[in-house]
């Protein structure tokens, strides 16, 4: 099937799950429950629970539509912008990346891009990563690499050493593990032409395909996180400049302070500062990084557990957003966050563990199977609809059934227990991921 | 049992099991979390030359 008629029928396909969802939702509104759960506070309970379905409801639809309209703007400037090709610095920071460092750097040089250099910071490494960097040092087939060491003072501290000895105007953040897309710097520069942009998030993609909690993360980037980032793309309230792929005016960067290093979402941290300075931030979609996730369930539970104490440290950082935002986009992105951080994984949980309740207890079973058909639906809806439109492995859509009662649901648990721990300022330390060595 | 109560019951098991496993590997993150030797734990958290490179003074941040 060619990729239009593919894109067309995963379309009309999630449309028609979409509208299926929405008829579960109406017929699970008329579900009554049994005599001895008649009370005030479980009807209460439940009209909460299935209003807060609504609005999830209306916020698949929305991402999707507004993802669509992205989609379509992507479109029609495909071509747009070769012109504008301003000297980019990719920063690279590392520490221990010793076992995938050189393969960082070879797929950063095959960027087609005109003029670029690229500076790695070895972050006081205890493995061969400043070895295996050094040997690119120097003029690379036209491009320059730049190779510092410097003692360990974590990746905020890397990134801004790296922005710091940059010599270009704009600078492109990478992790050590990351791969691009050949044309990565040449889709993201674009955006720059508009003077009120200050900051582009790229789309990171999973590389390591493997095994059951890889492939679950897989979906989960190209359905959570790059469809939310489409939609705020089109917003124009894009909130996180992802670590693997983000490129920024430097100048900018440089007023703002540089990343702070009293988060643990230094990403986050960046952007919610541009965005309270009232500068744009864009998304551009085909500006492709690849990176390794974790494969297993502890190394997952671990990086979550770090993104979400770092998220919500950034938020309180930043709350002033929230009561002064420079506009109505800025103030959007904060809630949206706060939403994706706090209110949805509690709502998630709770609901999970009431309708278990009600079910097992009570029998009141109909309600728990519309809660998991209705979140199921509207899984599969979005899964096929992402999917199709960034022309992925259409494989990675039936794992959408278990998407949400095992992997979300799990994620979540790890996201109330760290939001737990950040209010009542429990220690913590980075937790560096081991790297596997699969880009 | 009809097909609705046995997709329920394997909905309700999912769920209890879902529930667990997060539990316990929170519970395993946190052990080995304070397993990690105390060096290492320094290494990891305390900067070594410094915290953060300044570029101007914050004052200057608007656009």
């Amino acid at each position: 099937m060619k990729r239009g008629a593919y894109t067309a029928t995963a379309t009309g396909a999630a449309i028609a799950l979409a509208a299926l969802a929405l008829l579960v939702l109406a017929v699970a509104a008329t579900l009554r429950l049994p005599v001895e759960l008649q009370t005030g506070l479980v009807r209460a309970t439940v009209v909460l629970f299935f209003a807060f379905m609504f609005l999830l409801v209306l916020r698949y639809l929305s991402l999707l539509w507004l993802g669509y309209l992205h989609f379509r703007h992507d479109v029609r400037e495909a071509d747009d912008g070769d012109d504008f090709t301003p000297p980019v610095s990719i920063v690279v920071p590392a520490y221990n990346e010793g076992r995938i460092i050189a393969a960082s750097i070879r797929s950063l040089l095959a960027q087609r891009y005109p003029r670029f250099e690229v500076l790695v910071v070895d972050d006081g490494s205890t493995d061969d990563t400043y070895a295996q960097a050094a040997a690119f040092s120097g003029r690379q087939g036209g491009v320059n690499v730049r190779v510092v060491s410097k003692g360990n003072s974590g990746k905020a501290g890397a990134l801004n050493t790296g922005i710091a000895l940059s010599r270009y105007p704009f600078v492109l953040c990478v992790d050590g593990d990351s791969r691009l897309s050949e044309n990565t710097l040449r889709r993201m520069v674009r955006h720059f032409r508009d003077p009120d942009v200050a900051a582009v998030a790229g789309n990171v993609k999973v590389v390591n395909r493997i095994g059951f909690w890889a492939r679950l993360q897989a979906l989960e980037y190209i359905e959570g996180h790059n469809m939310a980032r489409r939609a705020q793309g089109f917003m124009r309230a894009v909130n996180i400049i992802p670590g693997p792929v983000g490129m920024f005016r430097r100048e900018t960067v440089q007023r703002l302070g540089g990343y702070d290093t009293d988060t643990y979402a230094e990403d986050a941290d960046l952007t919610l500062k541009i965005l309270a300075a009232g500068w744009r931030v864009e998304y551009e979609a085909s500006a492709l990084a690849f990176t390794e996730a974790p494969e297993s369930l502890n190394a997952l539970i671990k990086q979550r557990y770090r993104w979400t104490r770092g998220i919500l440290q950034a938020l309180r950082k930043q709350r002033r957003v929230l009561t002064d935002p420079q506009s109505f986009n800025t103030w959007l992105s904060v809630v949206m966050m706060l939403f994706e951080a706090l209110l949805w994984p509690a709502m998630n949980v709770a609901g999970s563990i009431f309708f278990v309740t009600i079910a097992v207890a009570f029998g009141a079973s109909a309600h728990l199977l519309a809660w998991w058909v209705l979140l199921t639906l509207l899984d599969l809806a979005a899964a096929l609809y992402t999917v199709a439109m960034e022309g992925e492995d259409l494989k990675l859509v039936p794992l959408a059934v278990v998407y949400r009662f095992v992997f979300v649901l799990l994620i979540d648990v790890a996201k109330l227990f760290a939001t737990v721990e950040e209010f009542m300022k429990v220690e913590m330390t980075w937790g560096k991921l081991e790297r596997l060595g699969r880009i | 049992m009809d097909i609705v109560q046995l997709v329920v019951v394997g909905m309700v098991l999912t769920i209890l099991a879902t529930l667990v496993l997060a539990t316990v590997s929170y519970g395993a993150f946190k052990v080995r979390e304070r397993r990690v030797p105390g060096a290492a734990r320094a290494a990891d958290s305390t900067p070594l030359f410094f915290e953060r490179v300044r570029f101007v003074a914050r004052d200057a941040a608007g656009k």
